[in-house]
């Protein structure tokens, strides 16, 4: 039991906590978002959590980081359940209630013609391939981590010893930002490795077992918040075949089985995206605080994660000022997406302001005007990183082909006549994020063939999800009518 | 293995934990501090050396590990006592404790 504890006090956490914000929102399918971004959302919480008790009081860090996380999980729980109680929706005589209706929900759901018959035909058979992609893919992975338990190179060294700077000794953990430990990237946010800490601190022990049960865990929400968008924006059959798709590509599992924290970002990243679409076209005030949220979220976990806020913000304030057809692109929604972003954003700034300050790109001797010479310089190399990022999309039994599909889609949105605004703002989030990628192998410190053999994969698979999203919406005929606000 | 991993069978996977060759020197180190680590080859971050002190880094953490030879004690793991004895010669260090063949703990001559 005890073995749970450390996946059943994020789930609380981060449900109750969605659950708040997302409260009298119609969000289609909100039971489905929230098993799929409650988890990750509970980690992100309890990370930060860890992160201001080590900083403030370390000698008293892992009780603290503990106990402030049950406390916030009993505190949300119960004005939950209050604010249930006073609005009537008492969640037992409900239950109980939903039960006596269900022959009644029963029978209405019985297909009354050949069209309907068909329709939940394809969707049982969406969801049988779901669940068995699944759980090949669970078993892929168990075996996967258990003959290489500690992940790849960044798993076994970098991240895992900033997770054990802040588990072994709270009163030393800053030790992890010395010049002499510079190797382990003292500017890189911590998510990831807050998350294995906080987890150790529950188990009372460095599990080695612990870091491969969360990494699955970011993996399986990703596919999950995929499921859930597609469901919400096409039909719950797309959203089946979406995550199964989703199952098929390498990067994602492989880097998932690796342990780095390129997974959280990109389940971070995506989530952040998707919702984003999704208020762009419901209005829904909450989803752009949830977007705001997540895209803070992404920048704890990695500083590509700093990027995305970066063009999201520029993006969202070039729509509000200079395109009139986005109707819910109000104050008060963007508002609610710095808002939802504020809270990440002041922990994030105040680690890199006070704390990791030294970079492999940002410092004293890598200035703007820096930037610019060597962007002159080595401008000739564009060729040669474009050429690296198509082979590597264009690696079929890599990709199965979703980078393709992305191109075609891309096309096609230019003659397809969309009622739903939306995949325009996506398309641009997927390519300034990759041209940010692109910036940074031609301005890149290290040897550019080792840079693209490390990295261009990870890198890619940050936006893979929104390009399948992207993808399943251009390349399908039927659309959802978005679920305006109450 | 995979079953092993299911049931949550710890001690099964601890051969793989890369820090575990450096276990050898744990009751013999401070827990906190700075000392140096010395390999066959002097460091260098794209040679074999920069992954065995990353090993022995996450190890002996919180105690930090300086790939220069500049603290006042270091850590030495060579694969024979022969390299160790040309490593700690040009390096200005003396044996203090002997652990095994190449592997010992050095402190500077003074």
């Amino acid at each position: 039991m005890t073995a749970f504890i450390p996946f059943l006090i994020p789930m609380l956490l981060g449900y109750f906590a969605l659950t708040a914000l997302l409260r009298s929102a119609p969000i289609r399918y909100k039971n489905l978002f929230l098993s799929a971004a409650s988890l990750p959302t509970g980690f992100g919480i309890c990370s930060v959590i860890l992160f201001f008790s080590l900083w403030t009081m370390p000698s008293q860090a892992k009780l603290i980081s503990i106990s402030a996380s049950i406390a916030a999980t009993l505190i949300l729980g119960s004005f939950l359940f209050w604010g249930n109680l006073k609005a009537g929706h008492c969640t037992f005589f409900s239950l109980i209630s939903s039960f006596k209706t269900l022959p009644r929900k029963f029978l209405l759901a019985i297909p009354k013609s050949k069209a309907a018959v068909l329709k939940l035909a394809l969707l049982a058979a969406g969801i049988l391939v779901f669940f068995a992609a699944l759980w090949a893919m669970i078993q892929f992975f168990t075996l996967s981590v258990s003959t290489n338990i500690t992940g790849g190179w960044d798993a076994r060294y970098m991240w895992s010893l900033k997770a054990k700077l802040m588990f072994r000794s709270p009163e030393a953990w800053q030790t992890m930002f010395h010049p002499t430990l510079s190797w382990s990237h003292s500017d890189y946010p911590l998510l990831w490795p807050g998350t294995l800490a906080w987890g150790w601190n529950c188990l009372g022990v460095e599990s080695l077992l612990w870091p491969p049960w969360v990494s699955l865990s970011f993996y399986i929400s990703t596919a999950l918040i995929l499921v859930w968008y597609l469901a919400d924006q096409i039909s719950p059959t797309s959203g089946y075949l979406g995550g199964t798709f989703f199952f098929t590509l390498m990067p994602p599992l492989f880097w998932s089985i690796q342990q780095y924290a390129d997974i959280p970002v990109t389940f971070f990243m995506t989530t952040s995206g998707l919702t984003l679409i999704t208020a762009l076209r419901s209005g829904q005030n909450r989803l752009f605080l949830i977007s705001g949220l997540m895209a803070g979220f992404a920048a704890w976990t990695k500083n590509e994660g700093l990027f995305f806020v970066f063009w999201t913000g520029i993006l969202l304030a070039g729509l509000k000022t200079f395109k009139k057809r986005i109707p819910f692109l109000t104050p008060s929604s963007l508002k609610a997406f710095l808002t939802g972003l504020s809270l990440p954003l002041f922990w994030i700034l105040a680690f890199k302001f006070f704390l990791g300050k030294t970079s492999d790109y940002f410092g004293a001797e890598r200035s703007a005007y820096f930037y610019l010479t060597t962007v002159r310089e080595r401008i000739g190399n564009a060729g040669v990183i474009l050429q690296a990022f198509w082979d590597q999309m264009s690696h079929f039994t890599t990709w199965k082909g979703l980078w393709l599909f992305f191109f075609l889609s891309c096309f096609i949105s230019f003659f397809k006549k969309t009622k739903n605004s939306g995949e325009g703002i996506l398309l641009a989030i997927i390519f300034l994020i990759n041209f940010d990628y692109f910036a940074a192998f031609l301005t890149s410190p290290y040897n550019l063939q080792w840079h693209f053999q490390t990295a261009l994969q990870r890198l890619l698979t940050h936006t893979a999800p929104l390009a399948l999203a992207f993808s399943f919406e251009i390349l399908t005929f039927r659309k959802n009518v978005p679920k305006k606000s109450g | 293995m995979r079953k092993q991993f299911l049931a949550g069978n710890e001690s099964f996977f601890k051969g793989q934990n890369p820090g575990l060759p450096f276990a050898i020197f744990e009751p013999h180190l401070p827990r906190n501090g700075t000392i140096s680590f010395l390999t066959d080859t002097p460091y260098h971050p794209e040679h074999g050396s920069a992954e065995k002190i990353q090993a022995a880094q996450g190890r002996l953490a919180p105690l930090m590990l300086n790939p220069q030879p500049e603290e006042k004690t270091a850590l030495v793991f060579c694969s024979q006592s022969e390299i160790a004895a040309a490593r700690m010669h040009a390096t200005g260090y003396r044996p203090l404790k002997i652990l095994g063949d190449g592997k010992l703990i050095a402190v500077k001559r003074s």
